[in-house]
């Protein structure tokens, strides 16, 4: 039950269009007792049907830009293979550090994004 | 005979010759400018997979941003990035499927929950959130960042 009420929120962030799952992951494996792995796992099948869901909105708005999406998926194919093989390949405690990493790096960068934004949206009231 | 052979043999070698000195290099020339124009667009793509792959999630934080970079406004460059990620996404799920297993009690609660919430977030909240929403996201964020490195 608590569960799917996180989850939900998660999913909530994740419709907003900030990954939800960088949420999820480490909230399953600090608050629920998930390995690394099974978290990673979790996330990745739960991303298929909100996506879905997702782009099915989003294809309606006219919003995917397919040209420059086919080049992008091609290339990311053999790198999401090779990325599946290394997180089979590593032990769980050094995967565990690398993906803290990978939230340190994408959290700061947010806030020096936050700050980029905050300029440009009061920019933007200012002109009107 | 030998000489109608012959003409043959020179014309269908002028064809080969037009081939080779025209379309070969055109085809070539083609391809190596869309790998051209489309090089960044390549390697974030790679580099999306590989984030994908390896922590489960986060392609599309780097393919946001390449998309951006790219010439696409805010909206289109994150609905674009869904659909980047979508493929990356179910070839990570055949492959993690021999090496993970995860019990349907968890799953099943996670899926439905976060099917409801991205409904609801999609529908309510249409804009990137901003401001201090997105502060407390890269606390939290940060915050567990910090403690899986250390821990």
């Amino acid at each position: 039950m608590i569960l799917s009420v996180v989850s939900a929120v998660s999913g909530a962030i994740g419709g907003m269009g900030i990954g939800g799952g960088i949420i999820l992951i480490p909230v399953l494996t600090s608050f629920f007792d998930i390995g690394q792995k099974s978290a990673q796992f979790i996330n990745l099948i739960y991303f298929v049907p909100l996506s879905l869901c997702a782009l099915f909105v989003h294809i309606k708005g006219g919003r995917v830009e397919f040209k420059k999406v086919l080049p992008m998926a091609l290339a990311g194919v053999p790198g999401a293979l090779v990325g599946a093989w290394v997180a089979s390949a590593v032990g769980i405690t050094f995967l565990k550090k690398i993906f803290g990493l990978f939230l340190l790096y994408i959290g700061i960068s947010f806030f020096k994004e936050g700050k980029k934004c905050s300029t440009r949206v009061l920019r933007h009231s200012k002109k009107q | 005979m030998q000489v109608k052979n012959i003409s043959g043999l020179i014309r269908h070698s002028g064809v080969l010759f037009y081939i080779k000195i025209h379309l070969v290099p055109n085809i070539i020339v083609g391809r190596m400018n869309y790998m051209k124009n489309n090089l960044k667009l390549i390697f974030g793509g790679f580099a999306a997979g590989i984030c994908n792959g390896l922590f489960g999630s986060g392609g599309g934080m780097v393919a946001v941003p390449v998309l951006e970079k790219s010439g696409l406004d805010t909206h289109k460059s994150h609905a674009s990035a869904v659909a980047v990620v979508l493929p990356l996404t179910v070839v990570s799920i055949f492959r993690y499927a021999s090496f993970v297993s995860v019990r349907p009690g968890v799953l099943l609660p996670v899926c439905i929950g976060g099917s409801i919430g991205a409904f609801v977030g999609a529908k309510f909240l249409k804009s990137v959130p901003s401001g201090v929403l997105r502060y407390a996201f890269a606390a939290f964020i940060t915050a567990s960042g910090i403690r899986m490195v250390i821990l």
